[in-house]
């Protein structure tokens, strides 16, 4: 079995307009902090389809995975 | 002295001064008029729109104001009540899962070739006309066109769709010059809901990848949307995607003939489409003002808002507040303190965003592409629909040298 990618998560709060569906997502890597903007909780996790859909559904684009290692953008 | 007349002509037609009076003198305003508290900065707004305690809910407000309400009526609040713009969370929670699915970044970018295709086809059209509104012309069919294709809707009932999204509109918008705007509105409904209720049918029995496919095939954890949640969802996309983008791309293109230098640049350099949606959002976008509840007591600035009260955020006025951008009246396309409130924020956040980005930038940089050395016929004798929670502009006619062809 092979070892799921690890990712880097990106999110820019200037972008963030508090919406927190990543949050509904993905509630282990994503949380908010006291204005209800993303705050990134686990900065460095494996690949996860929570993680996708979490990226996916942001409706700003702040949001971001790159492959830890190439750097490569994974998500969105 | 602050007067409570927030629609006279001359606000109607420039909003901006009024509410910059109101940002210094008083940030936090109770007006008598609209019996509703107008918050005009920046950080008060940005904040309340992620505040929980202010509610969207004002449609049980509203029906509780219409007591002498009749069946036709009960129908068209019935289809409001399932608009999750009114709703708050646990409700809104869910159906805006369902419906952010459907209507992500990528899915919308995908729709991108066909959106150009369709506005160029409206360019193309232009051609035979002797004078050109680039409001009728390019901008107002615009966007019904799309979110109709969107849905499936055939291309021989658009203008049926147009016509139910004006009558809808003019409810929901407050168009005082509409006296009969809640008959109509009911008429509007009643067809369209009829209308949709037909199309969902046969999409259930068919198939098919459009976005009414989506909304209908939309799974969350095994919840799903209603027939009934459906049909309000894209009554509610129709109108919502409609006035809005057609006064995005009416009040940008006149933001942009009225700053040449700026409408050159953009013309010379098309990459500055994407911040130039953004700065145009800001300077002069269709949010005017959006209604919130109090749930609870609150207090802004030191002024204390009941619970139930209505306040009133003006996302025109924070766009504009000299305390969040250098020189805020001007249009500057790649400002470096960019941002604004144009969309909202927080949970209610514009859903159709992505969409209004895509059609707004299409359009604009279509029109500079393609039409030539464009001019406004009469600066003084331009109007904009007397509406309290947005603003757009009734036509905006001009001259032109050429017409290029798309390619």
């Amino acid at each position: 079995m092979t070892e799921p990618r690890r990712l880097r998560i990106h999110a820019s709060v200037d972008v963030c307009a508090g919406v927190r569906q990543c949050v509904l997502s993905d509630p282990i890597v994503f949380g908010h902090d006291d204005r209800n903007l993303v705050k990134v909780l686990q900065p460095e996790v494996n690949d996860s389809p929570a993680l996708a859909e979490a990226i996916t559904m942001c409706p700003t684009g702040a949001l971001s995975a790159r492959d830890a290692e190439t750097g490569e953008i994974v998500y969105p | 002295m602050i007067d409570d007349d927030v629609l006279t002509p001359e606000r109607v037609s420039d909003p901006y001064s009024y509410f910059r009076h109101l940002q210094r003198e008083a940030p936090v305003y109770w007006n008598q008029k609209y019996r509703a508290w107008f918050v005009t900065r920046f950080d008060d707004v940005n904040q309340a729109f992620r505040d929980p305690r202010y509610s969207a809910n004002r449609i049980a407000a509203f029906a509780a104001n219409n007591p002498d309400s009749d069946h036709a009526f009960d129908q068209v609040l019935h289809v409001l009540s399932n608009w999750l713009v009114f709703k708050d969370p646990p409700d809104h929670t869910r159906l805006r899962r369902l419906l952010q699915s459907s209507f992500t970044m990528k899915e919308i970018e995908s729709w991108r070739p066909r959106i150009e295709v369709i506005v160029n086809e409206l360019i193309d059209d232009i051609e035979q006309n002797d004078t050109i509104d680039l409001v009728r012309d390019v901008a107002y069919p615009l966007p019904a066109i799309v979110i109709a294709e969107m849905l499936g809707v055939p291309s021989e009932d658009r203008d049926l769709f147009k016509k139910w999204s004006d009558q809808i509109t003019a409810l929901v918008f407050g168009a005082l010059d509409q006296p009969d705007r809640r008959e109509q509105a009911i008429v509007g409904i009643g067809e369209l809901t009829e209308y949709l209720s037909k199309l969902i049918r046969s999409h259930r029995n068919s198939g098919g990848d459009d976005l009414m496919a989506s909304l209908i095939n939309a799974r969350d954890e095994g919840d799903t949307l209603s027939d009934d949640e459906v049909l309000s969802t894209c009554v509610l996309l129709l109108f919502g995607g409609h006035e809005t983008t057609t006064s995005l791309i009416g009040s940008g293109m006149l933001a942009l003939l009225d700053h040449p230098g700026e409408l050159k640049r953009l013309a010379s350099t098309p990459d500055l489409i994407g911040a130039a949606t953004e700065e145009l959002l800001r300077y002069d976008g269709p949010a005017k003002v959006s209604v919130r509840i109090a749930a609870e007591d609150l207090e802004i600035q030191g002024h204390q808002i009941k619970a139930g009260a209505r306040v009133f955020l003006v996302p025109c006025a924070a766009n504009r507040d000299p305390e969040r951008f250098v020189d805020p009246d001007r249009l500057i396309l790649d400002r470096e303190d960019g941002g604004h409130v144009g969309f909202g924020g927080g949970i209610h956040y514009c859903l159709g965003a992505p969409l209004a980005r895509v059609e707004g930038g299409l359009a604009i940089s279509s029109i500079l592409r393609r039409i030539k050395d464009i001019e406004i016929l009469d600066r003084d004798a331009l109007e904009w629909h007397p509406t309290l929670l947005s603003r757009g502009l009734r036509q905006l006619p001009v001259s032109a040298g050429a017409i290029e062809g798309a390619t």
